[in-house]
């Protein structure tokens, strides 16, 4: 095939494109906005000083989202510094804190920049022009006149004035205006720079860096003793010996909920341990077959929408193809276990958690305490990368149990390597089945989807959805799930091709009943749904004898896909690869509204081990106006590597008593011997579009790249993950 | 050299004049043929000969640490030098691609390579001397199918006389062919034949023959020590065969360990066999030598007591070996800790601390068990950089004899010297 | 209480002679540097450096030190004066959560002490011990690498200032 040139004029510099197309420059940011409201996070929290605020000791910006270890407080300090027009250093970030921040929710979905990062770009904006607006009729000139430049408004006869010296506490408590005068993005000289990121010196120098390093001076340690299984219950556990153990101060217990706390840590796991061995448990209800959990999740009522019932005018199909896929239950794998910090001073409760959202978590914990909301306070402090709910949330709800039991110390709950594992909520099941018409020049007339999941959100779900609540003496329940609606979705997330299909139907199956706990994990239902979805489009481009890239180009209309579908095309060499190489492509739009994001990729020759290796990939993504370009580059490949995990290795394992995969040994992932010999990636710049956000772009399209390669090289599809060893084998591949 | 004059003594009393032994270790080479066509091949039949390939653990002599398999390259510890395996690929150039299926019967039964050349009985040709020629053309027939890579061989690295391919007909006349039972006998015909077990696990003579007067009694390979099997395992529960087929496919058996060392690539590869061949093995081997003699039932019992908890434990000594376990070993091998991926076996029962040596407990300690990078499976980090010999001398020590209750190991620090030596691990 | 050697001081720690190292490094020492990740020696997030060589101080009882030297990531550098390597860690940014940095770093770190001009297949090698979650591998691998290349160079050239300093600040 002849990969077809970008759609338009476009220079590449430094692995950066910049495309010029035709959306508006200045003010291009504000396109999201309705109306009547302030576009992003403003819309809900429109005071200026919910955001921005100046004072003798400098600038302080505020943000409800999180650093979760995706440079948000970089990026977010860039944007700041940009619009104020100050140093990058000049900024202080202030990130979720319940007393503090505005309430942005869960910091998820790749939503941050759009929202948050949105907010703070008009925010400061506005601020920037209250300080200009004063200055100049402080000095009676026009405002044009006036410039501003590290942290000063100045005149044009040399007068300078501070931005401290020119308001007052309450100047920027003031409702933002529904449209700002954003700088033109051609003037930026930090947004779209690359900026090292504040927190990397911190982590490879030792310095404290997260929820872990906390050591306040009064801080004694944790641990809770967990149920060998869901739902079991605590018969007996005779504890006098342990609590005469070395360092025990008290062993909290309430229905099957246990935490023991010591002043070392070391004699807090002792104790654990000797509570692990003493306690004797009712066991819960058997966990169901797991070689037939496909079957078992499709057996369970489900609450169908039907989220896409296209008819246009189309010709009549002339061939038919179909295919299900499957993938198993995969978990966040958090390099370091969860941890919460609770200090209780008789009225007040203060959580140190590193969970994603700490408006939501308040609510929970003042559920699960009794507390009234106003006395409990959540602050976010940076935890091990979590990528999505992992038991973050409920590492914070013991600790805040176990403060309150033993009020005016802080107390640290730190789970144990196996608790993360066992506990955390993974990401769900899935099973997808597809059906396409082809018509007789071998497009997609016709397209029918299905997918099955349970929730991928289990968020918010108040007391009832931390763990410790299940096991109280007056016992929580989870909530009923409710589906995340379109255009989002959960299970359903890029379950609707951005494809030109004319008749295309797409149901989504929300099963409510939940056999392995789960919830959210980057991308929610957008791993499986584009693997399926992109896998499919391949099967049908080999139905069809279509080049894959020529037949997705074929079926696309969306300019910005064409452009990274033609520029992953084109670094990789697509025209040049031989058909049969063990080459593969996929794409995706994360959302259909986020960042759009190819892939292109070439299998290593698969060896009779039957272990799959991608020898080089290629990416393209356009996530809008970028902000820190090295920072989408970190993500995008991180995605990439983290999916390719997924893909060639990961699957949670159970048996009837119980989670198996309690340890890395038992839940290999990818680790360096494994990895790719090259990895690029290529970023198109759009200068002035909003920003689409980048963390769960190429989540989705990885596994399909990889199943498309695997069948280029070898004629076999393979339709269900992980595409490890004993499944190539089965296949009679190795 | 004493080994070499001894191996000459051999060949003397073996009473080779010259051109006798000219005749007898001359073969006509067989011609090169292009390797067979695509599709030419019965997918059958190769399936059948992956299954054979398993149970030979092939792949395990013919690949190369991180190479590609079957491409040879291994190097094999000889006591008289290195050997190192070959390419069995379908590369012409390189590999067995012109090879036709004669050739490859005739190297598989007799070890005359195509060319005429003898191989070293480090391919353990006597023992698929017995196989028959549908096996053969089954385990032809998979890797025929292979991808080819090119990889050629790489000299051997052997001292004189070992160097001298042409004396191994000598060795063959006095070891060729092992004795394996027949086809109907499904356990010994494949543990004999293409299992090969006494490769490793019966002790080799001088010249590095099986002696099959003490078959399956243990020997050393690659400096672990294959224990002995059967009657004479030193096991601290003696094998069932059902437990015998389990660790056969998986490399865990509950009451006895995991497999490491060289056997953890055989039941990694075994995995892929047909598991009603594992479970002739398993029947073959467990009975191998009758059931176990009073003393060894009497001490399973009694281990049996100890670990249900109705006989009292051995006791435990204090010290340094104590606490290395405690801080070490515990955190994961605490009798009764039931939170880890594997429930892992009492330490009480490991065979490597029961058995007459150290040797396979320090080295497990040493390098720790790895599964492959995409696997599950039981897990453990080497303990080199942590432990001073003195500290593997006490933690050893302390293993053997109160946690697995038997008498002291005598030999323990200079096995420790003479290992931290051998290996100089990073 | 038991002395140890800890970043070339004496130090005396008030634990028990099993307690593993990582929990006397951070709870007695208040030292940042060493993770708890798994407490089974899986995933290196707590590597230090014992008499030079790379061990996961989750399993190692700090009863067993005597006379023995331990090096924790906090010996290396600071933010302000980071070392060779931390430098190329920053350079590279190569760290997302970067949780399990520090292990990657002291593992790293023991590599180039006794190999400086190790090869990338070397350097994979070695590092296949520590697990990273992000997907930050290839910028960890091109850390080690340009550090190599570095020490490989330090007598000819002076210390690389960091790539992206000039677009800073």
């Amino acid at each position: 095939m002849n990969a077809p040139l970008l759609t338009r004029r476009a220079s590449l510099v430094g692995g950066v494109l910049l495309v010029g197309i035709g959306l508006p420059g200045r003010g291009a940011h504000a396109a999201e906005t309705t109306d009547d409201k302030p576009p992003g996070s403003l819309a809900q929290f429109p005071l200026l000083d919910s955001w921005v605020r100046i004072d003798a000791a400098g600038i302080t910006v505020f943000t409800g989202k999180a650093e979760l270890g995706q440079g948000l407080r970089t990026a977010l300090t860039q944007i700041a510094a940009e619009e104020l027009s100050v140093p990058f250093d000049a900024i202080h970030l202030v990130t979720a804190d319940t007393a503090r921040t505005p309430n942005e929710g869960y910091t998820a979905g790749s939503h941050s920049m759009p929202d948050s990062g949105t907010a703070i770009l008009n925010a400061a904006s506005q601020v920037r022009a209250i300080l200009l607006a004063i200055a100049a009729s402080s000095w009676s000139l026009p405002v044009d006149s006036l410039t501003t430049r590290d942290g000063t408004v100045r005149a044009p006869d040399g007068r300078a004035v501070r931005y401290g010296d020119l308001i007052t506490d309450t100047t920027l408590h003031q409702n933002a205006l529904v449209r700002s005068a954003l700088k033109p993005p051609a003037d930026y000289t930090i947004i779209g720079h690359a900026q090292p990121r504040v927190d990397i010196p911190a982590k490879v120098t030792g310095g404290p860096a997260y929820i872990q390093d906390m050591r306040p001076n009064d801080m004694v340690h944790a641990r809770i003793l967990r149920p060998p299984s869901y739902g079991a219950t605590l018969i007996a556990l005779d504890d006098t010996e342990i609590a005469k153990m070395p360092g025990v101060l008290k062993i909290v217990r309430d229905g099957s909920f246990v935490g023991v706390i010591a002043k070392r840590e070391w004699q807090a796991v002792q104790a654990l341990r000797a509570m692990v061995a003493a306690a004797r448990w009712k066991p819960g209800p058997k966990l169901p077959e797991r070689a037939r959990i496909y079957d078992t999740l499709l057996a369970l009522p489900s609450e169908d929408t039907t989220i896409l019932d296209r008819l246009d005018v189309a010709d009549a199909a002339v061939s038919e193809l179909s295919a299900r896929f499957n993938r198993p239950y995969i978990g966040h794998g958090s390099i370091g276990p969860s941890c919460g910090l609770a200090l209780f001073d008789g009225t007040n409760l203060t959580v140190w958690s590193h969970a994603q959202g700490m408006f939501p978590l308040r609510a929970a914990i003042a559920g699960l305490t009794g507390l009234p909301p106003d006395k409990v306070r959540c602050i976010h402090v940076e935890g091990s990368g979590c990528y999505g709910h992992n038991g973050a949330d409920d590492a914070a709800g013991d600790a805040a149990l176990m403060a309150r039991a033993f009020p005016g110390q802080t107390v640290r709950v730190q789970w144990m390597r196996e608790q993360e594992n066992t506990w955390e909520p993974y990401s769900p099941a899935m099973v997808t089945r597809v059906r396409a018409g082809l018509n007789g020049a071998g497009n997609i007339v016709d397209w029918n989807y299905d997918v099955w999941s349970n929730t991928h959100s289990n968020r918010p779900g108040g007391a009832g959805a931390l763990l410790a609540g299940w096991s109280l003496e007056k016992p929580l329940t989870l909530p009923r799930p409710v589906p995340i609606p379109q255009p989002e979705g959960g299970g359903d997330r890029n379950a609707i091709p951005l494809y030109v299909l004319p008749h295309a139907t797409v149901v989504h199956h929300f099963i409510p009943e939940m056999p392995i706990r789960v919830s959210a994990e980057r991308g929610l239902g957008a791993y499986m749904n584009i693997f399926s979805i992109e896998s499919f489009m391949d099967e049908c481009a080999a139905h069809t004898g279509a080049d894959p890239v020529e037949y997705r180009l074929r079926h696309m209309q969306d300019p910005r896909a064409r452009d990274v579908i033609t520029l992953a095309a084109e670094r990789f060499g697509w025209s040049k690869a031989a058909p049969g190489s063990g080459r593969g492509f996929a794409f995706a739009r994360y959302k259909n509204l986020g960042a759009y994001c190819a892939i292109a990729l070439q299998l290593a020759p698969i060896g009779d081990d039957g272990q799959l290796r991608v020898a080089r990939a290629v990416l393209a993504v356009d996530s809008g106006q970028i902000i820190n370009p090295d920072g989408i580059r970190n993500q995008i490949e991180g995605g990439f590597l983290q999916s390719m995990s997924w893909t060639l290795f990961e699957q949670v394992s159970w048996n009837a008593d119980g989670i198996t995969s309690r340890d890395w040994a038992g839940y290999p992932m990818l680790r360096f011997g494994l990895l790719p010999d090259q990895l690029e990636t290529h970023i198109i710049d759009r200068p002035g579009a909003p920003f689409l956000g980048t963390g769960e772009a190429s989540q989705g399209p990885t596994p399909a790249a990889i199943a498309n390669a695997l069948f280029d090289a070898t004629h076999l599809r393979l339709r269900e993950l992980p595409l490890n060893p004993p499944r190539l084998r089965a296949a009679g591949l190795a | 050299m004493r080994l070499g004059r001894l191996f000459l003594a051999v060949l003397i009393l073996g009473g080779a004049s010259a051109a006798a032994f000219t005749a007898l270790s001359w073969h006509r080479s067989d011609a090169p043929v292009s390797p067979p066509a695509a599709g030419s091949i019965p997918p059958a039949l190769a399936t059948e000969g992956a299954r054979l390939v398993a149970l030979g653990n092939c792949a395990d002599c013919h690949t190369a640490p991180g190479g590609r398999p079957y491409a040879g390259g291994v190097a094999i510890q000889t006591p008289y030098g290195h050997l190192f395996s070959t390419n069995i690929t379908p590369d012409t150039a390189t590999g067995i691609g012109a090879w036709s299926l004669a050739a490859f019967t005739r190297a598989m039964r007799t070890g005359i390579s195509r060319d005429g050349h003898h191989l070293y009985p480090a391919f353990p040709y006597p023992h698929y001397a017995a196989l028959s020629e549908h096996e053969i053309a089954a385990i032809y027939a998979y890797l025929m199918t292979r991808k080819p890579i090119s990889a050629a061989a790489r000299d051997d690295d052997l001292a004189f006389p070992f160097n001298i391919r042409a004396l191994v007909a000598v060795w063959n006349l006095l070891y060729w062919p092992a004795t394996v039972p027949p086809p109907e006998d499904a356990g010994g015909h494949i543990a004999e034949g293409i299992a090969h077990c006494g490769a490793c696990h019966t002790p080799r003579n001088q010249i590095g023959a099986e002696r099959t007067e003490s078959a399956y009694a243990g020997a050393d390979v690659d400096g672990w020590h294959a224990p002995a099997l059967g009657a004479a395992s030193p096991a601290p529960i003696p094998w069932t065969e059902a437990e015998l087929a389990l660790y056969l496919s998986g490399g865990v058996a509950p009451h006895h360990g995991v497999a490491a060392g060289p056997m953890q690539a055989v039941t990694a590869n075994l995995a892929f066999a047909d598991p009603a061949d594992l479970h002739a093995i398993a029947a073959y081997i467990a009975g191998i030598g009758g059931p176990a003699d009073p003393v060894r039932q009497a001490r399973a019992t009694q281990t049996e007591a100890i670990l249900s908890g109705t006989a009292p434990p051995p006791p435990r000594s204090g010290g340094p070996g104590a606490e290395i376990y405690a801080g070490a070993c515990a955190i994961c091998h605490q009798d009764g800790w039931h939170t880890l991926s594997q429930n892992l076996t009492p330490l009480a029962l490991a065979t490597s601390l029961s058995e007459a040596s150290p040797r396979n407990a320090l080295r497990v300690i040493l390098e720790g068990r790895h599964p492959r990078e995409s696997e599950a499976g039981p897990q453990m980090p080497g303990f080199a950089n942590n432990l001073t010999a003195q500290q593997m001398v006490d933690v050893l020590a302390y293993l053997r004899t109160s946690i697995a209750g038997r008498p002291a190991w005598t030999d323990l620090a200079e096995t420790v010297a003479s290992m931290r030596r051998e290996q100089e691990p990073q | 209480m038991i002395a140890i050697d800890i970043n070339g001081r004496s130090r005396s720690v008030d634990a028990t002679p099993e307690t593993p190292l990582l929990y006397v490094l951070r709870d007695n020492l208040k030292l940042n540097g060493a993770k708890y990740g798994c407490g089974l020696g899986q995933c290196g997030a707590c590597t230090v450096l014992l008499d030079g060589k790379p061990v996961f101080s989750c399993l190692t009882p700090v009863g067993s030190l005597a006379g023995r030297r331990v090096r924790t990531i906090e010996s290396l550098g600071t933010e302000a004066s980071p070392s060779p390597l931390q430098r190329a860690f920053i350079d590279e940014q190569a760290a997302q959560c970067g949780y399990c940095s520090a292990g990657m770093v002291m593992r790293a770190q023991a590599l180039l002490e006794t190999n400086p001009g190790a090869s990338d297949t070397e350097i994979r090698a070695r590092m296949q011990t520590n697990l990273c979650r992000c997907g930050t591998h290839m910028r960890i691998l091109r850390a080690v690498r340009r550090a190599a290349a570095a020490l490989g160079s330090a007598s000819a050239s002076p210390p690389q200032a960091g790539m992206r300093d000039g677009a800073v600040k």
